[in-house]
Parts: structure tokens; C-alpha cells; sequence
């Protein structure tokens, strides 16, 4: 009788914590699933930065424009993640904020003349197959910023993914976004942001 | 009788604490994909002229292979890229990777700091997976430069961090 009773209180406890862990994974999976659309809507429609800036981030959570194009949010396990995409306008414009704040940011002397030095270099280098001229590098703190001009659009549309994957001595992430609706015969001018925060890190 | 249950409450919390641990454990693991080499293609949109012919290796090259992404595993939870590459010539060559973002509705992309080995025979590049993580909405790939007679193996993904893979079972395949 006392076996009995010994091994039915192991066993219960046994099943009584795997169903407790069987749930609480559920619910932390479920979480960690359905946190993915509050972190992509804010990023793909508002911050898809290469670096959220501080006042995206502490915005993010009420963003409207995020909520209100993000799918119902649910506690199913397998609720989708929110693969809504910027518009090209709104891609275009989350790209001038961004060149908007690295240009803000403040010089570090010790660091962006070199950092300047090199881009020039490594892109004057990529310049005859990816057909720009440079028209200026200037660096702060984390982020450089390069503004390369093509003869077209049609041209940068060929040329950007050169400067994209080129290597760099500043070995930096990198983005860059063609205008679109930009005037098809006239000469075209983008600027390629470089984030060298983590190899600043480093 | 009193006794008898009161031995039953400790094996009750006794046996809970470790099945607990167990199943928490087991919970633990981490997802692991492998994308094999079929998926990718030599660039055209490259200085490169694609070389790839049957029996042959692809560089030089530029060769785009996407991530394979859904609800589990997707741009967002990546941890750790593994690109295997493979030289077969008779020196070393340079192999370099590049993890990438393009934009599903623009012209345009944006990508981590680039990597890259100079090695005869087999090599692992680890790319970061910065841009893959700062826009989990768009379409994530890798870029591999291949130097003379490489080829690209294949990728793993992982959303456990490059020093933690190999050191965790994983769901499915093995990690190392």
C-alpha cells in the first residue's frame, strides 16, 4: 500500500511538472512568435534602419501606422510573423531620416579622417565597374556617409550592388536604396550609408 | 498512513523538480537549418561572368543563395550563419561571404560587414547577421565571393550564436 501510494505521488509530480514546462514553453514560444510582428511592423513600415535611431525605438511600441498595418495579434502557437514590407516611399524616406542622422551625429576626430580616407580609397577603387563618381564621404562618430552620382537611374540600378558587396578596409554594414520615381534621363545621386558601429566595437 | 503520504509529497516534488528540469531542457534546443548549395546561383549582376558548368566549380564567382525563412526560423531570430566553402584548386584562394537584405518593394539593400578566409580545401565563413536582424520583414541571402576552382558547400542557420553552435543539440540535424 505504501509503494503504492509513493509511486503514484511520483508519478503525478512527474506528470504534473512536464505539463507545467509543456506550458510554459508553449506560451514563451508563443510570445516569442507573436513579439516578431511588434518588432518587424515598427522596423518594415517606420525604422528599417540599418540602426534604429533612439526616437524610432522609444516610438515604436505606439507607432500607428505599425498597428494598424500589422496583422491581429494572437496567442496561437503558431501565429505568423508580420512580413508587411515598406513601400518604396516609405523605404525612400526611413532612408533620408536615417542620412539625416548620421549627419547629426558629432565628429570623432580620432577616428573620421581615417575612416573618410579609406571609403575614398575602396570606392575609387569599384568606381569604373560600378560606373559613379564620388561625390563626397564624410564621417562622424559610428556612420559614414558616401553621396555617389551615376550618369541614370538605370546605371545606379546596375551599379549599386558593386558598391554593396565591395570590401571595405573599414569593414562596415551598408545599405543603400535607389529614389524610386526618380527622373529616368538626368544624372542620379544616392547616398550610401555606412554603419561601422559594431566594427567600431570590435 | 500519515507517514506513507507524507513520503508521497516528497517524491511528488522530487520527481516535478526533475522532470521540470528535463523537460525545460529538452525545450532548450536550438533550431538549426541547412540550405544546400542547389539553392543558389551565380549573380548576374556582377562584374562576373557565370561559370558554372556541370562537374566544375563555380569561381570565380559571385554566388547568391537565399535564406529559406519562415515562422521559426526567419531574417528576425538568426543568431549565426555558416557558409562552407570549398577550395579544390592547387593553391589557396580567397573565399569571402556577406549577409544581405533586399528589399521586397525597392531598388535596393543592405548588408553587414563582410568576411572573409584564405584557405585550401574546406572553410566555414561566419557573416553577421546584422542586416538580417535589423529587417526581418525582407528577403534575406548571402553573398559568396568564390576565388578560382571554389565552390560553395552549402549554409547552415542557426538562431543560437557562432560560439554557442556545435556546443547544443539541435532540433533535427546536428549543429557541428
Amino acid at each position: 500500500m505504501q509503494l503504492i501510494v509513493w509511486l503514484a505521488g511520483g508519478a503525478a509530480g512527474v506528470v504534473a511538472s512536464v505539463a507545467v514546462s509543456v506550458a510554459l514553453g508553449h506560451s514563451s514560444r508563443s510570445r516569442e512568435l507573436v513579439r516578431e510582428p511588434s518588432v518587424l511592423a515598427p522596423v518594415a513600415v517606420a525604422a528599417e534602419g540599418l540602426r534604429p535611431l533612439p526616437s524610432e525605438v522609444s516610438a515604436a511600441p505606439t507607432a500607428p501606422a505599425s498597428s494598424a498595418s500589422a496583422p491581429p495579434q494572437t496567442s496561437a502557437p503558431h501565429a505568423k510573423p508580420d512580413v508587411t514590407r515598406a513601400s518604396p516611399i516609405a523605404r525612400e524616406e526611413e532612408h533620408a531620416r536615417l542620412v539625416q542622422a548620421a549627419r547629426a551625429e558629432p565628429i570623432d576626430p580620432r577616428w573620421a579622417p581615417g575612416a573618410e580616407r579609406s571609403f575614398e580609397a575602396d570606392l575609387a577603387r569599384v568606381r569604373g565597374k560600378a560606373g559613379y563618381d564620388v561625390v563626397g564621404v564624410t564621417c562622424h562618430t559610428t556612420t559614414c556617409l558616401a553621396t555617389l552620382e551615376w550618369p541614370t537611374l538605370a546605371a545606379a540600378q546596375r551599379g549599386y550592388a558593386s558598391v554593396l558587396y565591395n570590401r571595405y578596409e573599414t569593414n562596415c554594414a551598408r545599405r543603400v536604396v535607389l529614389e524610386p520615381g526618380a527622373d529616368p534621363s538626368t544624372r542620379f545621386q544616392t547616398t550610401v550609408i555606412f554603419d561601422c558601429e559594431s566594427s567600431r566595437v570590435e | 498512513m500519515k507517514k506513507s503520504i507524507r513520503c508521497a509529497v516528497v517524491v511528488f516534488t522530487a520527481s516535478a523538480v526533475a522532470a521540470f528540469a528535463l523537460a525545460r531542457t529538452s525545450q532548450a534546443l536550438a533550431y538549426t537549418r541547412s540550405i544546400p548549395s542547389v539553392t543558389c546561383y551565380v549573380s548576374a549582376s556582377t562584374e562576373y561572368t557565370p561559370m558554372r558548368e556541370a562537374g566544375k566549380p563555380w569561381g570565380p564567382a559571385f554566388v547568391q543563395c537565399p535564406l529559406i525563412a519562415d515562422d521559426v526560423l526567419g531574417p528576425g531570430n538568426t543568431a549565426s550563419i555558416a557558409v562552407d566553402v570549398v577550395s579544390i584548386g592547387n593553391i589557396p584562394v580567397e573565399n569571402s561571404a556577406i549577409a544581405c537584405i533586399a528589399y521586397g518593394t525597392s531598388s535596393g539593400a543592405s548588408c553587414g560587414p563582410s568576411t572573409s578566409i584564405t584557405k585550401f580545401g574546406g572553410a566555414t565563413l561566419w557573416p553577421s547577421p546584422l542586416a538580417w536582424n535589423r529587417q526581418p520583414g525582407e528577403y534575406a541571402y548571402v553573398l559568396v565571393t568564390l576565388g578560382a576552382a571554389a565552390e560553395v558547400g552549402g549554409i547552415r542557420v542557426s538562431d543560437i550564436p557562432n560560439s554557442e553552435v556545435g556546443n547544443r543539440s539541435c532540433r533535427g540535424i546536428t549543429c557541428n
